[in-house]
């Protein structure tokens, strides 16, 4: 079987496993409150220059309805976005926004994405402003946590395989639960 | 108000054999509705033929024509809304009502569908629209700080020059710490409405984090020339890594390049809750 037909199949079975999870509104952790800091877990992501990509969305959910999320605690509603790459070879690609030019034009001019809004790009447009792109034929695969530097946050990250004529969409986790009104890990700096 | 209709009617764009594109159309639509989509394929430009048979269809319950939309003399969109059963969609959605829109060709006397092969550089837009957005109008360089992560295996920030005025602007000089960054990547000439990148890269081998250094441009636009400086922070550890990876600011400073770090996300406390018991069933009178 080809790489490229593995990670098709990968991305079906990472795509059911935590669709099931999502239907099941199982939180992937818990927390009482937020923090500055919220991280989010991308389960998976896949490249090859030409053929298969990754979009990713991550929205700013601080503009949301009262009573949606405490009214205390919360500190910063905008801020930038940071991306951690762990490739399947072991590796580690680093990314955080510091202006508008990667993705779909809705930062400010100092990378921060304010509440209400949402950021998408795709993981090859984070490669090249990374300088990370493989070489052409190359695969690069593997999962990423992404930080965001505001209060909560929500994404998804959709792989795309045009080839294949084919799509597999998965939530970042933890998605926000009717018992767990909250967006994203809250995380602390030691 | 009939003259002015009658003048619209003259005016608005006709399309030649708009009968044939119809009556194509219709026949097209009918049997993808049956299913027939071998049969289907003799509507479908011969170059296009191979992406139509590739092409995932949905199960298609009913369509109508919505529109048909001149674009030339030989080409049209037609939109038609169907009714369709989609792979991937949760069965409990059932048929969605969906509308599409497909370019038809007028090709050998006869109009035939254009399929658009999937690919990247199609569904990029939906995500990234960088090369669509105006410039501001103004010189304009981009990050004010360029931070080199210490991750980085590349380690290259990137500067972006943004030119939304309407004259070209000339790189003049580049000055930065030579003995710590190489300049990877130079334009001279950043043209009008255009962004050009500036990269450098840090080439030594310190570890201390969040190190500051400064680069300064001088561009030139109409003769008259400009400053520009711009911070350097490289061996740039964020907070957002240290709570990523649990780490103090001290233990981040002796974190060396190639050291294997795990993901340390605070572990929240999980609010156990006792179920709220369920209430016995009323009994009946």
């Amino acid at each position: 079987m080809s790489k490229v037909r593995a990670i098709v199949l990968f991305t079906i079975v990472i795509g059911v496993a935590f669709g099931t999870a999502s239907a099941k509104d199982t939180p992937f952790l818990q927390s009482d409150g937020t923090t500055d800091q919220v991280a989010l877990f991308v389960p998976f992501l896949a490249f090859t220059s030409g053929s298969i990509d990754s979009a990713f969305s991550v929205s700013n959910i601080l503009a949301a309805p009262d009573g949606i999320f405490p009214t205390e605690g919360l500190s910063r509603d905008e801020g930038s976005i940071e991306i951690y790459i762990f490739t399947s070879e072991g590796g580690t690609i680093v990314f955080e926004t510091e202006d508008n030019t990667v993705g779909n034009g809705v930062l400010d001019d100092d990378g921060e994405l304010k509440a209400g809004r949402t950021w998408t790009v795709l993981l090859s447009g984070i490669l090249e402003a990374a300088d990370e792109t493989p070489d052409a034929g190359d695969i690069l695969s593997g999962y990423a946590w992404v930080i965001a530097n505001f209060d909560a946050a929500q994404g998804t990250a959709t792989v795309l395989f045009p080839d294949f004529d084919f799509a597999q969409s998965m939530d970042m986790q933890p998605t926000i639960t009717v018992d767990n009104l909250q967006g994203g890990i809250p995380v602390t700096v030691p | 108000m009939v003259t002015f209709l009658l003048l619209l009617a003259l005016l608005s764009p006709q399309i030649p054999h708009e009968s044939e594109l119809k009556d194509a159309v219709s026949a097209y639509w009918n049997l993808m509705t049956k299913g027939e989509k071998a049969a289907a394929m003799k509507f479908v430009l011969p170059n296009c033929q191979n992406d139509f048979v590739n092409r995932g269809e949905p199960k298609i319950r009913t369509w109508r024509l919505l529109s048909v939309k001149p674009v030339s003399d030989t080409e049209a969109v037609v939109a038609v809304q169907m009714e369709a059963l989609f792979k991937q969609a949760a069965l409990s959605a059932g048929f969605q009502s969906v509308e599409k829109r497909e370019t038809w060709v007028w090709d050998q006397n006869s109009w035939k569908l254009k399929v658009a092969k999937p690919s990247i550089d199609a569904i990029a837009p939906l995500f990234s629209s960088t090369t669509d957005r105006p410039l501001p109008k103004a010189l304009q360089i981009t990050p004010s700080v360029l931070r080199i992560q210490f991750f980085s295996n590349a380690q290259v920030g990137r500067l972006h020059i943004k030119n939304g005025l309407p004259q070209a602007a000339e790189l003049v000089s580049v000055r930065f710490d030579e003995t710590r960054f190489d300049l990877v990547e130079r334009p001279s000439l950043v043209e009008a409405g255009k962004t050009a990148d500036l990269a450098l890269r840090y080439k030594g081998t310190e570890t201390d984090k969040n190190l500051e250094s400064q680069v300064t441009l001088v561009l030139k636009q109409e003769g008259q020339e400009k400053l520009y400086q711009v911070p350097v922070r490289y061996n740039y550890f964020s907070d957002g890594a240290r709570a990523l990876f649990g780490l103090t600011e001290e233990q981040a400073r002796n974190v060396k390049r190639g050291d294997k770090l795990r993901p340390v996300v605070k572990q929240p406390e999980t609010g156990k809750q006792t179920p709220t018991p369920l209430a016995p069933p009323a009994k009946r009178p």
